[in-house]
């Protein structure tokens, strides 16, 4: 066991190599009231093709299948673990994105029971084809909704303009057509490749102690053999499918999606590219920046509009979204202003400013125990630890954002989705 | 994933205006093992100052809501908060007043509009690190709440009017903000449930108006409705902070802004209409993939206190949690939908179940969450399923004092209420309800409104599914 503390924040947490092979972590916050648990799997809807340690194939299952097997483990021979949850007053929940799947409780009172009902729920798996089918029609409509969502689809229509082959670009909950293909079958052999312990991590945040936690985790949780996953892609050309795509929906305002597709050595994009990323893109169009104030002086933006890096095992690009009447043109505007940055640079002053901007954000983000836990995991799976952030905020040079925005924002790899309003 | 903030949000809304009973003594509370301290004070003519004292909170929050009856000026006074936090006398564009947030490390101005009862509220918040993260010693959160005071009243009006065009950059802004919110499908069906079951009503009226009256705003009009806005609202500032800030300096300073305000508050009653006399139906059609349901019900409410917490609870056990039965049946048993809940707003006195649906399972749907109301009026639900939601409410309500925006929210939104209640306060009045209780606040609930939006859109998949 390490404690793992920050002195900025004068806290920290604990990290466990647990002997059944989970990796725990305990972020004690003892003057909270509530207690956040999430016990993730490194298994997301961009696992769609893969070979377990000890197999010799590699497999290939339907899109959605991560998400269905979160659906599925709910379920139960006797009581489904909402009804249990339903007996302690915690309120419960589960999330699939790309590259994890994650089940969690947040509660004020009842840790312990809560607790339990997490670990088990989630290592005894029941479901058998008839109530497989039956979840067909709640994912189907599930499905459904997303598909009428603009920004939702916009994204999509981006990565599949963007991508040939990396499974990023399908719909997290898979199509209906995909999902039909699903059995029971397929579920258990999945859960039993990635819900492995040793593919898997436990976090805790909030008024709770390690001991706590150890003590029904050792109960608890047995031994898996120990089994690594490996991940296989098909190759990835460098160039887009294409820089431009556009569809209709019923919607009032266009909504877009701007991104630059980049081309790495390695999958994962560390933390210190990451935040270096953010700033950079908070100098280009952050709220503060002359062009976001341009953008929505000229009434080419709204409040809506917003930057990120988006990035996971194998795709990584800077994006802009929001809406506008002309999402050509803001388009345009952006990247002449990267080009502008890449020709002057940016000043200290603005480098510092966005600096101490995201110092403050971090700290905040500190305050939420949803925020922590989950922070730990995606960390734990990133192979990085939680308060990393702190480091580089101190120790990146506007240098080294500047070497990232030369080696990124190609705009020949620029990829612009708009999401137009439907003839009615 | 994240939680549910609505399940207190919607919670303490008010409604009907009664006398203020005040906690002039601070009071101090245990929930966990944190310790928060609430202190209330009227400054005089509808001013109100709360400040929430935490030990160990990171970060700060406060903010102005400003309260007053929903009108047809509902678009001209929305637009305020916007206004006000585009610049202000100290701060004469945005990109400076952004540029003093950032050196505030990273601090965010928020505004918001929201409907309570039939009134509108308006509110301006800041949120901001805790002091002692301050890398050269600056009072971060006075600072911030300078710079709200600032942003508040002392606006940047020239000959007494608001910049022309920034006017008219605010009114594109908001104006979009409402299409975004007829786009979205499940807000705009629940929007058009509640216009159509409140038409003769207050309540009816959308918090952001409508484009066409947003459109119609001049810097003329507006400079108005912000000068009406300081003299008639009700005014409620709220600082949640660590404990160690100086909560007396940050008080004059408000005071010295406020002083100048000649003050002469107006308010209303909401209308509750305890029962529907028949069900009205309405059915649009729109060329999205699903179709989304509304049902809008009279509780049998007479005002905001008119047994609260057996309804409250009576609405989750129908449609409030996992366990509830619109979930069990009508999603889980039946495979209708991904999401089928009912939610209460006390302020008004209905309820509303909303789903996501197939179109051509409309009726299917309908049928299966009147027979779940109808179960609950025969009593068909247990101690356990009652027990259930009393914990999953007691849950939620103590994670309040977790937050300093959280805790701002809490008492923020009981503004005007008359009286400021703890989360400890409901839990106890939960825990107390009976399942008699609960039945025969099902049995006053009545239909009145069914808003069907009809999906057109063609399933290219469906073939496959069926």
């Amino acid at each position: 066991m390490e404690y793992i503390k920050n002195d900025v924040l004068g806290e920290g947490y604990y990290s466990i190599d647990h002997s059944s092979g989970l990796k725990i972590f305990v972020y004690p916050k003892k003057d909270y009231a509530s207690t956040y648990a999430v016990f993730g799997t490194k298994y997301g809807s961009i696992d769609t093709r893969f070979k377990r340690s000890d197999k010799k194939d590699f497999i290939e299952i339907p899109a959605g299948t991560a998400h269905f097997l979160e659906h599925k483990l709910f379920e139960s021979e006797e009581l489904d673990a909402f009804q249990r949850y339903a007996k302690t007053g915690a309120s419960a929940n589960a999330y699939t994105s790309f590259d994890r799947t994650c089940y969690l409780f947040t509660c004020t009172g009842h840790f312990k029971e809560n607790f339990e009902i997490l670990l088990d729920f989630v290592r005894h798996p029941y479901f058998t084809e008839e109530t497989v089918q039956k979840e067909q029609g709640i994912i189907g409509q599930e499905i459904d909704m997303y598909k009428d969502l603009p920004d939702w689809v916009c994204l999509f229509n981006m990565l599949t303009a963007m991508y040939h082959n990396h499974p990023v670009k399908i719909d997290i909950a898979g199509t209906k057509q995909s999902i039909s293909e699903i059995t029971a079958e397929m579920l258990f052999s999945c859960y039993e490749t990635f819900y492995n312990l040793s593919n898997m991590a436990l976090a805790v945040a909030g008024n709770v102690t390690v001991e706590e936690v150890v003590e029904i985790a050792d109960r608890l949780l047995t031994k898996d053999e120990f089994v690594t996953v490996e991940r296989a892609f098909k190759d990835e050309p460098d160039a887009v499918v294409e820089n431009y795509v556009e569809e209709k929906l019923a919607l009032v305002t266009p909504v877009f999606c701007l991104g630059y597709k980049e081309r790495h050595s390695s999958p994962e994009r560390t933390i210190k590219e990451t935040i270096g990323k953010s700033l950079l893109l908070d100098m280009i169009a952050g709220q503060s920046s002359d062009l976001y104030r341009e953008l929505l002086d000229s009434g080419l933006i709204n409040d809506t509009f917003s930057t990120e890096y988006f990035n996971g095992h194998g795709y990584a690009t800077p994006m802009f979204s929001g809406e506008s009447l002309e999402p050509k043109k803001v388009a345009e505007l952006i990247n002449e202003k990267i080009g502008e940055f890449k020709k002057s640079g940016f000043t200290v002053d603005e480098f510092e400013m966005v600096r101490e901007k995201h110092y403050g954000k971090t700290i905040r983000a500190f305050t939420d125990v949803d925020t922590i836990a989950n922070g730990l995991v995606v960390s734990h799976f990133d192979n990085d630890d939680l308060f990393s952030e702190f480091k580089v905020l101190q120790e990146i040079t506007s240098d080294y954002c500047y070497e990232l925005l030369m080696n990124s924002f190609d705009s020949e790899k620029a990829v612009l989705s708009v999401i137009m309003p439907k003839d009615i | 994933m994240k939680f549910d903030k609505k399940v207190w949000k919607y919670l303490v809304k008010c409604g009907r205006m009664k006398s203020i009973k005040l906690n002039v003594t601070p009071v101090t509370f245990r929930s966990g093992s944190l310790k928060y301290a609430f202190n209330f004070e009227e400054f005089g003519n509808g001013t109100e100052f709360c400040t929430v004292k935490a030990e160990g909170f990171k970060t700060a929050c406060a903010s102005v809501s400003f309260m007053l009856p929903l009108s047809d000026k509902a678009s001209g006074y929305a637009l305020v908060p916007n206004i006000l936090t585009r610049s202000s006398e100290k701060y004469p564009t945005l990109t400076l007043l952004e540029r003093q947030l950032a050196t505030l490390y990273g601090a965010e101005i928020a505004t918001d509009v929201s409907k309570i009862g039939e009134h509108q509220v308006l509110k301006v918040a800041i949120a901001s690190v805790d002091d002692r993260f301050a890398l050269h010693n600056e009072k971060i959160v006075s600072e911030c709440c300078r710079v709200l005071f600032e942003l508040v009243f002392n606006p940047k009006l020239t000959d007494g009017k608001f910049d022309a065009e920034e006017v008219e950059s605010e009114k594109r802004l908001l104006a979009e903000q409402l299409s975004a919110e007829m786009s979205d499908k499940r807000v705009y069906a629940k929007n058009r449930c509640e216009e159509i079951m409140c038409e003769e009503e207050l309540y009816g009226i959308n918090r952001l108006g409508t484009v066409e009256d947003i459109n119609a705003i001049t810097a003329e009009t507006l400079s108005e409705n912000y000068k009406t806005l300081l003299k008639e609202a009700r005014v409620l500032v709220s600082v949640s902070a660590n404990g160690n800030i100086e909560i007396d300096s940050i008080k004059k300073m408000f005071t010295e802004y406020v002083s100048r305000i000649e003050r002469n508050i107006s308010l209303s009653d909401t209308l509750y209409v305890e029962k529907a006399e028949d069900v009205t139906y309405v059915k649009e059609t729109a060329p999205v993939k699903q179709g989304k349901l509304v049902m809008g019900f009279r509780m049998g409410m007479k005002n905001r206190d008119d047994n609260y917490a057996a309804r409250r609870i009576m609405t989750d056990v129908f449609g409030g949690n996992p366990n509830s039965k619109l979930f069990k049946v009508v999603r889980e048993e039946m495979s209708l939908c991904y999401y089928c809940s009912a939610r209460m707003v006390r302020a008004k006195g209905i309820m509303l179940v909303q789903s996501g649906i197939e179109s051509f399972n409309e009726e299917k749907a309908k049928e299966a969450i009147l027979n779940q109301l109808e179960e609950i009026k025969k009593g068909n639900f247990t101690e356990d399923d009652l027990d259930a939601s009393k914990k999953a409410l007691e849950d939620a309500f103590k994670s309040v004092s977790d937050s300093p925006e959280a805790l701002d929210s809490w008492f923020t939104t009981q503004i005007g209420s008359g009286e400021y209640l703890y989360p400890e306060d409901y839990i106890n009045a939960f825990k107390k309800v009976t399942k008699e209780e609960v039945i025969k606040a099902a049995e006053e609930v009545t239909l009145d409104t069914v808003f069907m939006l009809e999906g057109t859109e063609e399933d290219e998949n469906q073939e496959v599914v069926e």
